[in-house]
């Protein structure tokens, strides 16, 4: 009787399946992709990165790299102009800039002879207190990390988190509408985690135009096209880079601003 | 509108005068061994070629001249009934019924009931007895009556997985669902997989997908209008089955004989109940409780107390625990002022519940929507050309968007309330079905509807009222922050909306077996369930109309041409509906908890049109339809001026639970006096999906870039599914009879595509559509038993 039971139930989740199916997509232009940020690190020091990729057709597994476009950081409050040096691949960094508070920096990038802007200023951000782990039984090997923070008093902190270990890596965002002015938590689900696993834990300060865009843009990366009953109409993602030149070719990405906190932990 | 009123009451007159020495003959229509009452049921009397139907609550009357007539009473599944009656005065004649044992899947039409429903201009609706959807196979063996509506034209779903049904293109939040006249809000447990209806408990069920009567109000695209059984009132007895998820039981029996009568079930699954076995604490389940008191007072006089509570329960320790479902309780009182005049009155209180744990963040969360309904509707039996309706409907509404609360001392969540909205709405109507002619029937209605958004604490206030800006230069729509809020009483009022609704239909005849139907509703609709997702979640809420949404408004317009043939009957009607202020998402807007849905929104408008044919065989030891819809439904929602695109550029898009072709032939076969087997083969366009037209990656995440929403569609879906009933020789001299049903749901194995994600592999990073399957072949067994 009992194996009977074990047969139905076994019979019964066996029964829904994924596979693989090849389509026949079409292609859209390809569009510039600015990844590009300006980081304050835990230590004072600053890391200004750009990297500039094309969209390509879907099934195409090779990345396209930008590698003559001209990128330079303007800071508004005194007109410095930093050139970043593009490294022989798809990123542009300098070691010059030092980010401050409260002053402008716009990002310039010329790339086939259009102009791409957008203006920025430092979110600040406050770091991670604990990280807790737990086992979570009933779904096969998961595991639970759980990453506290005190979060500032007065609303409008926005939050981009990220964990990432050899083999795994996740970005969340957060706010404060639930946990304003008090400890406050981001949660990563990591599938067969190893003990004495080394991860770093990131959380990074954003404003609210850039939470949104983390929104839109984690909708499309979690469920695609889906069709299926939870899922959320899909979206083109929009950043705040402006192609000047002309609008309708807008690039893709965000430039964004962020004081980072890093936390290193292992797992049990 | 004066014009039509005067025009109607000089017809009532008009017909009330042409006779005279008229008398009416009415009564009370119920089953002979149990005392329940029977709905529409036929009173014909063939030497005038007229007659009517029983009510709801079995009660029937007709006005005829003096003399004498053989009038036939006849529903199917009884032993018709020939009374001779001599009417010269007032006859009150009240019938019990037989049930018809021998042929019990044999449904006889005679050619005088045939007549009687070509003739009436009632269009549009899927009726279903529930001995025929017993027999429809079901995934999983538990009978289910929304899988069997869906059998029928017009009628779809968003997908195997997906809660709600769709009637002629129109969104899940559209139906209104009766239980007993009262509202239920989720149709639906787990997921979708089964409906809130135990089937032992239902006496009558109608869908009315177009041709909407004036008596019905406050949702756009159709009424399931389900009616419970009130129990036996001449002996105790039982029925139910144990199945392989979910088992039910139904107990109902006197209180006093023949007087007033209780009726009582449960339903529960118990898959949860085995995961132990394998170390497993999660739990997933569901149940219903139904329960029922009916009193027959006096002969004038019936009171019935229905209550129903169900259940979704969800849990995995230390993770999160979620609990959902609708309740409600209701009063009736039945009067019956005199032979002619018909009253019903039912007070109802409604509500639906969500509840979530989130261990894992620390916080409880509460949410629903509750009301309290009370109506009065009238059936007046002025002659036998004449029949009117009038009914008052008030229903007072409170929207709870949640409640959160730290579920431990060391959680960091701040304890919130969102906003409580209130709102007051009613309905008032007239109705009325004219016989012109022999060949010319009408119904002609209206409802007056009226919303009142009352007032409430902490009501958003924006710079011009406007909560929704879009930023041209980057080219997003962004929330505005309110510059401040205001609060004012519950008895006040914040926004009131007022509406007309013309209802109207009419049959011809062109002989005794064919006839043209058409009609025309208008529906307002004052609450929207608010969801972006294809399909609804448990956790979606509704959203009264106000200061930043206007309600919903539907016009219907059908023609259909009805005909029977010997067995046969066939039905084919076409129809287009537009539905104005339909409510529509900007990208990545988050619905979750959200206590100012005002910044998300945008208006926009739907419409569907469509042919449905219907071919069914209503006799014989095979019987079963075919049913095909072509139909289109979409959604568009331009800018709000010209400088804004609005969703999708404001092109029309498909809704996500359009399908161009809709086939289903439906059979069940009477091999022997045991044996009776089932089958249903579907075949359907797959639902709209976005499929991608590139990539990108950023901060390491792989980005798809999409097409024109829901340009693209998922494969076609085709399936088979058989069922077989077992049914023994019953026992002279024992109660329990039971019967055994196995089924197959997915005969073929068919993988049909719920849905495609698209990504990159986690092991092999290459990027690829995967397609998911939710049900292959599924066998099931179901023991069900009466006593």
């Amino acid at each position: 009787m009992k194996k009977l039971i074990i047969l139905c139930c076994l019979i019964l989740s066996l029964q829904s399946c994924q596979d693989v199916i090849e389509l026949d997509l079409n292609n859209a232009a390809p569009r510039l992709v600015i990844d590009a940020f300006i980081e304050l690190n835990e230590d004072g020091t600053t890391t200004t990165f750009v990297k500039l990729t094309r969209s390509a057709p879907f099934y195409q597994e090779e990345t396209t790299f930008v590698t003559d476009a001209r990128v330079r950081i303007i800071q508004q409050d005194n007109g410095t102009v930093y050139d970043l040096t593009n490294n022989n691949n798809a990123t542009y960094t300098t070691d010059l800039l030092n980010v401050q508070e409260d002053v402008e920096y716009t990002l310039e990038i010329i790339d086939n002879g259009f102009t791409y802007t957008a203006t920025e200023e430092l979110a600040t951000t406050v770091p991670f207190v604990e990280v807790v782990q737990q086992e979570i039984s009933g779904l096969g090997e998961l595991t639970r990390i759980t990453a506290f923070y005190d979060d500032p008093s007065g609303m409008g902190d926005f939050y981009l988190f990220s964990y990432r270990d050899t083999n795994e890596f996740q970005t969340d965002i957060g706010d404060d509408v639930f946990f304003e002015g008090n400890r406050a938590l981001t949660v990563f689900f990591i599938d067969d985690l190893e003990p004495l696993t080394s991860s770093v834990i990131t959380i990074k300060g954003i404003d609210q135009n850039c939470h949104q865009f983390y929104e839109t843009l984690l909708q499309q990366a979690g469920e695609g096209g889906a069709g299926g009953p939870f899922s959320t109409p899909p979206a083109t993602v929009r950043g705040n880079v402006v192609n000047t030149t002309d609008t309708d070719r807008f690039p893709f990405g965000y430039f964004r601003i962020s004081q980072v906190f890093e936390f290193n932990y292992t797992s049990q | 509108m004066n014009k039509f009123i005067l025009t109607s009451v000089f017809i009532v007159f008009a017909f009330a005068k042409a006779y005279s020495q008229k008398y009416t003959l009415s009564g009370t229509i119920s089953e002979l061994k149990t005392g329940e009452t029977l709905l529409s049921v036929n009173v014909l009397i063939p030497e005038l070629s007229t007659g009517t139907l029983s009510n709801e609550y079995g009660f029937y009357s007709i006005t005829l001249p003096a003399g004498t007539y053989k009038v036939r009473y006849a529903t199917i599944g009884f032993k018709d009934i020939i009374k001779d009656v001599v009417l010269d005065k007032n006859v009150r004649m009240d019938i019990a019924m037989d049930e018809n044992t021998e042929q019990l899947a044999a449904i006889v039409i005679n050619a005088d009931v045939e007549k009687l429903s070509t003739r009436s201009p009632q269009m549009s609706v899927n009726s279903l007895s529930i001995e025929t959807i017993r027999k429809i196979p079901v995934v999983l063996g538990e009978t289910d009556i929304i899988k069997a509506l869906t059998l029928l034209p017009g009628v779809t779903t968003a997908g195997e997985g997906a809660a709600g049904f769709n009637v002629r293109g129109g969104a899940v939040d559209q139906n209104l669902v009766l239980l007993d006249e009262a509202t239920l809000y989720g149709s639906d447990h787990l997921f979708g997989f089964f409906s809130v209806f135990n089937p032992d408990a239902i006496k009558d069920l109608k869908l009315y997908k177009g041709g909407i009567p004036a008596r019905y109000g406050g949702r756009v695209s159709s009424v399931l209008d389900i009616y419970q059984r009130d129990g036996n009132k001449k002996e105790f007895s039982g029925i139910g089955g144990v199945g392989l998820v979910a088992s039910r039981l139904l107990l109902e029996g006197p209180i006093e004989k023949d007087k007033s009568s209780f009726l009582v079930g449960g339903r529960s699954s118990y898959a949860h109940l085995f995961l132990p076995l394998f170390d497993i604490d999660n739990q997933a389940y569901f149940y219903d409780l139904n329960a029922k008191l009916s009193f027959t007072l006096d002969d004038k006089n019936r009171l019935y107390v229905s209550s129903y509570f169900g259940r979704d329960v969800f849990s995995i320790p230390n993770f999160f625990s979620n609990t959902f479902g609708n309740s409600f309780v209701n009063v009736r009182w039945n009067h019956v002022f005199n032979d002619k005049l018909f009253a019903n009155a039912s007070v109802i209180y409604s509500d639906y519940n969500y509840g979530l744990e989130l261990d894992f963040i620390g916080f409880q969360f509460d949410s629903g929507i509750t009301n309290f309904n009370a109506k009065y509707d009238l059936t007046h039996y002025v002659n036998d050309k004449v029949k009117m309706r009038y009914g008052l409907n008030t229903i007072n509404h409170t929207f709870d968007p949640g409640r959160i609360v730290p579920n431990s001392p060391t959680s960091g969540i701040n304890e919130r309330q969102l906003t409580k909205k209130y709102a007051f709405e009613t309905g008032i109507y007239a109705d009325g079905e004219f016989t012109i002619t022999d060949n010319l029937n009408i119904n002609a209605g209206l409802r007056i509807s009226t919303f009142n958004r009352l007032g409430q604490n902490s009501l958003n206030v924006y710079q011009d009222g406007v909560a929704l800006a879009y930023d041209t230069q980057q080219e997003v729509y962004r929330a505005v922050a309110p510059i401040g809020t205001t609060s004012s009483s519950r008895g006040s009022t914040l926004k009131s909306f007022a509406n007309l609704e013309p209802r109207f239909s009419l049959s011809y005849s062109l002989d005794n077996d064919t006839s043209i139907k058409g009609s025309y509703q208008r529906i307002n609709q004052y609450i929207h369930l608010v969801s972006n997702t294809n399909a609804p979640t448990p956790f979606d809420l509704y959203a009264p109309s106000g200061p930043f949404i206007d309600p919903q408004r539907g016009d219907q317009v059908a023609v259909g041409y009805f005909k029977n043939i010997n067995a046969y009957s066939l039905e084919v009607e076409s129809f287009y509906k537009t539905v104005k202020n339909r409510l529509d998402y900007i990208d990545g807007a988050d619905l979750i908890a959200n206590d100012a849905v005002e910044q998300i929104l945008l208006s926009g408008e739907a419409r569907a049109y469509g042919l449905e044919v219907l071919l069914r065989k209503n006799e014989g030891r095979l019987q079963g339809w075919i049913a095909y819809t072509l139909s289109r439904s979409e959604q568009r929602t331009p800018g709000r001026n010209a400088s804004e695109p609005g969703i999708n550029n404001g092109q029309w898009y498909n809704a996500a639970w359009d399908k161009t072709h809709d086939l289903t032939i439906t059979a069940s076969y009477d091999l022997t006096t045991k044996w009776v087997l089932g089958s249903n083969f579907t075949l359907q366009t797959g639902r709209p999906i976005t499929f991608p037209d590139g990539q990108y990656e950023f901060n390491g995440l792989f980005i798809p870039t999409f097409e024109a929403r829901n340009s693209s569609r998922l494969p076609i879906i085709h399936r088979l599914d058989l069922s077989a009933t077992y049914t023994p020789k019953a026992e002279v001299d024992k109660r329990w009879k039971g019967s055994w049903v196995f089924s197959i749901y997915n005969a073929y194995n068919r993988m049909n595509a719920a849905s495609i994600t698209f990504g990159e592999n986690a092991d092999t990073n290459r990027n690829e559509a995967t397609r998911l399957a939710i049900f292959g072949v599924i066998p099931a067994v179901t023991y069900n038993f009466t006593f």
